[in-house]
C-alpha cells in the first residue's frame, strides 16, 4: 500500500502505472487514459467516422483492457496494446451497424471485379503545394468517403503498419482481399486527394 | 519558421486506365512489391518488369506516392470531453467490474508449493507428446480462436463478434 | 519441519503422477460437452407451432446485437459430448443435420447438412464461452441459425 501511494503518477514510466493497475490501483490506470486517451480515441474515430461512437467504443477499450490487465505481459507497449483492443471492439462496432450479414455480394463484387483498374491513373497539380496540417485534414476528408472495409485496411496499413496475413486475420478475410480493398482504397484516395469528383471513378 | 510543402509529383497522365496488358495479379503484385511483401524472386520479376513497361511504372508511382503521403499523416484528433467527464464513466464501469488482481508474493509461495506437481506435469506433458492422447480440458484453456473455412469457393461469409464471443459463417440463400 | 514438508509434497505429487498416468483414459474419455441449438429469426410475433420456444434472453441479445431480426425461437436444443477424436452426429430438424467432430487441440471440425446433402465444413478452435453459429436465410426473409457452444468437460 505504501509503495502505490509513493508513486508519481505524472511522470511516472507506462510500465509502473501497468504495474499499479494490476494490482488494481485506479490513480495509476486513470493516468494512463488521461495519458493515451487521444491516441486510443482518435484511432476509433478513424475507423468509425462519428464522434460519439468512437468516444463510446474507446471508453469501451478503456474498460476490457482494465478487466484484462492481468493478461498484459509487456510483449509490447501499453499503447500499443491498447489500440489492438481498440480495433478489434471498432470492428465489432461496425459490424454490428451494418448488420453484417446485409454487407453484399454486390460490395464484393465490387471489390473483386475490377472497378479499381478502371480508375485513370491520376496526377496531382504539381503547383499544389500543400501545408502538412492541410494535407491531415484532406486525408482524413478523404478517409471519410471511403467504405469501412476500404478505410479500415488502409488505417490498418498505413497507419497501423500491419502486414497483410494481419490484416486478413483481424478482418476475417483472405489476403487476396485485403490486396484488393487496399489497392482500391489507395486508388481512390488518390483521385480524391487530387480533387476529382467521385462520379468520376464510379462505374 | 517555414511551413513544410507537400508535393504529390504523381505521373502526368490523365484519364488512362489500367486496361492495356495488365491482369489483376500483375497490378496487386505491383502493390505488394511497394509493400514488401513478395520474396525476393518475384521482387526481382516485378523490378524488371517495371523498369520496361512505362504503364506498370507510373501505377507503381502513383501507388508509392499515395503511400508516401499517407504515411505519418494522420491527423491529430482530441477527446471531445473533459478529462474528469471522460474518465468518470470508465470509473463507473470499472468499478462494476472488478479485476483479477495480480498478488505476486501468494502468487510466489503458491508456485513454491506447487513446483513438484509442475515436475509431473511437465512430465505427463513429455508423455502426452509420444502418447498422442489428448486431454480436452487443457485443451479449452490453451485454445485460441481461430477459424479454418475450408470451402473457399463459396459465398459464405464468415466474421467474428468478440463482443459477443461469436464466430458466425453466414450461408446465403441459394448457397 | 521444512524436509519434511518438501518431502511430503513431493510423495504426493509422485503419487497424483502415478495416479494420472495410469488411469490416461478415464480423462481422455471425459470429452467436451456442446450445446446445439437450431434456432429461427423472424420479424413477426411467435409464430403458432408447438415446438417453438422462447430463446433464453442472453442469447437473444447476443444475436440481435448481429443480426437484424427482431425475434428469435429455439426450434431444438441438445446437449452432446463428443470425446477425444470422436465424431457425433446432432439431427437438428427434419432437413438439417451437424456433424461434430474432436480434432484435439485443433478444435473442432463442423459439418452442416441439408437434406443429406454437405452444405458447409468449418474447422474451428472454440474456447468456452465462444461459440459457433452457422446461419442462413430463409424464406419469408426469415433466418436459421445453428448455435454451437462448449458447455464444459
Amino acid at each position: 500500500m505504501n509503495k502505490t501511494l509513493t508513486i508519481d503518477y505524472p511522470t511516472a514510466p507506462d510500465d509502473v502505472l501497468v504495474a499499479a493497475s494490476q494490482k488494481g490501483n485506479t490513480v495509476a490506470f486513470e493516468e494512463l487514459v488521461a495519458r493515451h486517451r487521444d491516441k486510443i480515441y482518435a484511432r476509433a474515430f478513424s475507423m468509425l467516422r462519428n464522434e460519439e461512437d468512437a468516444t463510446d467504443v474507446s471508453q469501451e477499450a478503456w474498460v476490457k483492457s482494465w478487466q484484462r490487465l492481468v493478461q498484459f505481459q509487456g510483449d509490447s507497449s501499453f499503447a500499443t496494446w491498447m489500440t489492438r483492443i481498440t480495433i478489434n471492439l471498432s470492428l465489432d462496432h461496425l459490424r454490428k451497424q451494418k448488420r453484417m450479414r446485409t454487407d453484399s455480394i454486390e460490395q464484393l463484387n465490387e471489390e473483386m471485379g475490377g472497378v479499381e483498374r478502371q480508375m485513370p491513373v491520376v496526377n496531382f497539380n504539381p503547383s499544389e503545394g500543400l501545408e502538412r496540417g492541410e494535407l491531415r485534414v484532406r486525408i482524413d476528408k478523404a478517409l471519410g468517403q471511403l467504405s469501412f472495409e476500404h478505410r479500415t485496411v488502409l488505417v490498418l496499413h498505413e497507419f497501423e503498419d500491419l502486414e497483410y496475413k494481419a490484416i486478413a486475420k483481424k478482418m476475417q478475410c483472405s489476403i487476396g482481399t485485403v490486396m484488393s480493398r487496399l489497392f482500391y482504397a489507395r486508388r481512390k484516395m488518390a483521385a480524391l486527394l487530387a480533387g476529382l469528383k467521385r462520379e468520376e471513378f464510379k462505374k | 519558421m517555414l511551413a513544410e510543402k507537400w508535393q504529390l509529383c504523381l505521373p502526368d497522365s490523365s484519364g488512362r486506365s489500367l486496361k492495356s496488358n495488365m491482369n489483376t495479379d500483375k497490378i496487386l503484385k505491383i502493390q505488394a512489391y511497394l509493400d514488401n511483401e513478395l520474396s525476393s524472386d518475384e521482387a526481382r520479376q516485378i523490378a524488371t518488369w517495371l523498369d520496361r513497361d512505362p504503364e506498370a511504372r507510373s501505377l507503381f508511382h502513383e501507388l508509392r506516392d499515395i503511400k508516401s503521403a499517407i504515411v505519418g499523416n494522420e491527423v491529430s484528433l482530441a477527446v471531445p470531453e473533459s478529462r474528469e467527464f471522460y474518465w468518470s464513466k470508465i470509473k463507473r464501469s470499472i468499478e462494476a467490474e472488478p479485476i483479477e488482481i495480480v498478488h505476486p508474493p501468494i502468487f510466489a509461495r503458491w508456485l513454491r508449493w506447487a513446483t513438484p506437481f509442475a515436475a509431473a506435469a511437465a512430465t505427463i506433458a513429455l508423455l502426452v507428446s509420444f502418447t498422442a492422447f489428448d486431454l480436452p480440458g487443457l485443451r479449452l484453456k490453451v485454445a485460441v480462436h481461430e477459424i479454418d473455412d475450408s470451402q473457399e469457393e463459396d459465398s459464405s461469409i464468415t466474421f467474428h463478434s468478440q463482443a459477443e464471443g461469436m464466430t458466425v459463417v453466414w450461408i446465403p440463400s441459394g448457397h | 519441519m521444512r524436509v519434511y514438508c518438501f518431502g511430503s509434497r513431493w510423495i504426493f505429487a509422485l503419487f497424483s503422477f502415478f495416479v494420472i498416468t495410469c488411469f490416461p483414459h478415464t480423462a481422455e474419455a471425459e470429452g467436451i460437452n456442446y450445446q446445439a441449438r437450431l434456432i429461427w429469426g423472424t420479424d413477426e410475433m411467435k409464430p403458432e407451432k408447438p415446438n417453438l420456444k422462447e430463446l433464453d434472453a442472453k442469447t437473444k441479445d447476443k444475436l440481435k446485437a448481429i443480426f437484424k431480426w427482431k425475434n428469435y425461437f429455439e426450434v431444438d436444443s441438445q446437449v452432446v459430448m463428443v470425446g477425444a477424436n470422436e465424431l457425433k452426429k446432432v439431427k437438428m430438424s427434419t432437413k438439417c443435420e451437424i456433424e461434430i467432430q474432436d480434432l484435439g487441440k485443433n478444435g473442432v471440425e463442423v459439418k452442416l447438412f441439408g437434406e443429406g446433402k454437405l452444405n458447409k465444413k468449418v474447422k474451428q478452435v472454440l474456447p468456452a464461452g465462444e461459440c459457433l453459429v452457422m446461419a442462413g436465410d430463409d424464406s419469408n426473409a426469415n433466418a436459421w441459425f445453428v448455435m454451437l457452444c462448449p458447455t464444459g468437460k
